[in-house]
């Protein structure tokens, strides 16, 4: 059966593996932040080769980090072209003019370019970096805890983070199992001869109404044990609830926090000493 | 210990709403009388809807009956003004195993499905973690606590699922056929586990099942019929009339049935044999020779 349950999680004993998830969840939002401040050259440069160095202590390899960057390639590629041809030709170098329409003139110039390339970076970084700390790192279940635990005192004004805490994590464990389930079904299917592969998109969405009922049908039947064992076993909502594995937070944790507050502090400071040195308009 | 039975019932009866009409019920127990010890090993045996699951749910208050009591360890749970502190102590008093090893589990990893029950008692992280290395331990699966529980087979996830109950000490198991998804190394595994948490620390066991086999290892058989108990005694007594089982769609373990067929054949024993060692030791002896 195909592992479902632990996403991409790159499984290692690294340094970033081990930090605290609620420490490695907000410097994901710290992350985000520092590649929106970017805003000339030696940031994105400064910020791109600090992601190479997280990739290199999370010991996850390059190649496996590439992947994620495969989905989003056509993302990137019309960022790029964006950026290329419609950024303000005026007092621009113009490399290569192609024309002018409405009184506008359109071309290729060195600042579409540097700007399409910052752009490019500012997106890889912005992947690498979230995906390295929040998915190759930390399994769904270590999120799952760690944001339950970032929001908790939210408990206090009622909002129920700890059923949405249980929820997620019921919803992660049940993938297999509902994966299975449909495989079954769409066996069970094809073998009274439903065919899934032919047809148009109306043909193919109404091939998947005899998956979709009775999946529903067993999962409504499944939640309904569950929710049985459950109540056996003392299920109750509410912040009485103890844990096996506290989360403890380490000097390792603060060590790389400060780290990463350093990083964000660096990014905004190239900005301002660096400002006009290569010239860079703000992205953005 | 001072003799109030751990489970005493007393004359219940219960209904379920039929799903179609408005308020129509249909009653599936009809008063019920049946205590239970402690350390007894128990196994329940009945036809398809004969009540058994029913019974089961009512122990731990996830139904609650029409009249009559149940009272465990001396507390009535019946008793209306039950404080959900009461509930959860009836609730680690009597840990319940289901069928269906899938929709019992709540927990990806194999040790967090253990800790659940801990969880929700409230105990501290230290106490959770002796509680559900030693709960491993006695289900003999230690070396895939840190496994993802869907990746285990239907025996090990069974027994996984016994350890979480362990995990919150209780006195009495009861479990709603255990081994009926299970291949036959499974459920002689989960067997073994059943009868060592009886013997080796005296957990009460009331063990559903359609097994035959698996009801004659038990000390005490009873056999529940259209909501009734129709018979109540140990696995030799209930078993010695295979044409009274046959009228309850039940049937005897191959073992009994076989002493069967050779008494009318006229081989001379002592008496209803249930399990296979008796069989052995009765046909030596039958047959003369010592072993
Ligand atoms: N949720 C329900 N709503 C209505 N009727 C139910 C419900 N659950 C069970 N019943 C009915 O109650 C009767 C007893 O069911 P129960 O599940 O206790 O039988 P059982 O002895 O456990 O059977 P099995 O051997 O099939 O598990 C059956 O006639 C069944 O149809
Ligand atoms: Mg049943």
């Amino acid at each position: 059966m195909k592992s479902v349950t632990m996403g991409r999680y790159y499984a290692s004993n690294s340094v970033i593996h081990r930090l605290d998830p609620r420490g490695k969840i907000v410097l994901a939002i710290l992350f985000i932040v520092s590649t929106f401040l970017c805003k000339n050259v030696a940031a994105f440069a400064f910020l791109f080769v600090g992601v190479l160095v997280l990739a290199a202590v999370s010991r996850v390899p390059l190649k496996v980090i590439l992947r994620s960057l495969k989905g989003v390639t056509v993302v990137i590629a019309f960022a790029a072209l964006l950026n290329l041809f419609l950024t303000s030709t005026e007092n621009a170098h113009m490399l290569w003019e192609i024309g002018t329409w409405n009184g506008r003139v359109y071309g290729i110039t060195e600042e579409g370019i540097i700007k399409a390339v910052c752009m490019v970076v500012r997106i890889i970084t912005l992947i690498i970096g979230t995906t390295l700390l929040l998915t190759y790192t930390m399994t769904p279940i270590e999120l799952t805890d760690g944001l339950s635990r970032l929001l908790w005192p939210l408990l206090k004004i009622r909002v129920p983070v700890d059923l949405f805490a249980m929820m997620m994590s019921i919803a992660l464990r049940f993938i297999p199992t509902l994966s299975e389930d449909t495989e079954r079904i769409m066996n069970a299917q094809k073998a009274r001869g439903a065919n899934f592969s032919e047809g148009g998109l109306i043909r193919k969405a109404r091939a998947l109404v005899p998956i979709l009922i009775p999946l529903f049908v067993s999962s409504f039947k499944r939640g309904e044990e569950l929710a049985v064992a459950m109540e056996c076993r003392g299920y109750h909502s509410g912040d009485d609830r103890t844990r096996l594995n506290e989360l403890h937070w380490k000097v390792r944790d603060t060590v790389t926090f400060i780290l990463f507050v350093a990083l964000g502090a660096a990014v905004v400071c190239i900005n301002i000493f660096c400002a006009g040195v290569p010239f860079l308009p703000a992205v953005l | 210990m001072d003799g109030t039975p751990l489970i005493a019932i007393d004359n219940l009866t219960f209904s379920y709403r039929e799903s179609g009409g408005q308020g129509t019920t249909r009653e599936v127990l009809h008063g019920i009388t049946l205590d239970v010890q402690r350390g007894e090993h128990v196994a329940v045996l009945g036809h398809n809807g004969s009540g058994k699951s029913t019974l089961a749910k009512l122990l731990n208050l996830i139904l609650e009956p029409d009249s009559g009591t149940i009272r465990i360890d001396g507390i009535e749970i019946t008793d209306p003004d039950l404080s959900d502190a009461d509930i959860l102590t009836l609730r680690k008093k009597i840990g319940m195993v289901f069928q269906n090893p899938d929709n019992q589990m709540v927990a990806t990893i194999a040790e967090e499905e253990v800790a659940f029950g801990p969880e929700n008692l409230g105990l501290p992280s230290s106490e959770i973690r002796e509680r559900v290395d030693a709960a491993m331990d006695a289900v003999g699966m230690t070396a895939f606590a840190k496994k993802e529980t869907a990746r285990l087979s239907g025996g090990q996830k069974q027994r996984i699922a016994i350890a979480g109950i362990l995990a919150m000490e209780p006195e009495c198991i009861v479990l709603d056929e255990p081994t009926s998804m299970l291949d036959p190394q499974g459920r002689k595994d989960v067997m073994k586990v059943i009868e060592t948490l009886n013997r080796e620390r005296g957990v009460t066991i009331v063990h559903i099942t359609h097994d035959m086999n698996e009801a004659a290892r038990a000390g005490r058989v009873i056999i529940l019929n259209d909501g009734r108990i129709e018979m109540d005694g140990t696995p030799e007594e209930v078993f010695s009339d295979p044409d009274r089982l046959e009228t309850l769609r039940l049937s005897v373990p191959q073992c009994t049935a076989l002493m069967h067929a050779l008494k009318k054949e006229g081989l001379n024993f002592e008496g209803p044999v249930a399990r296979p060692e008796d069989c052995i030791e009765a046909l030596c002896r039958a047959l003369g020779g010592g072993r």
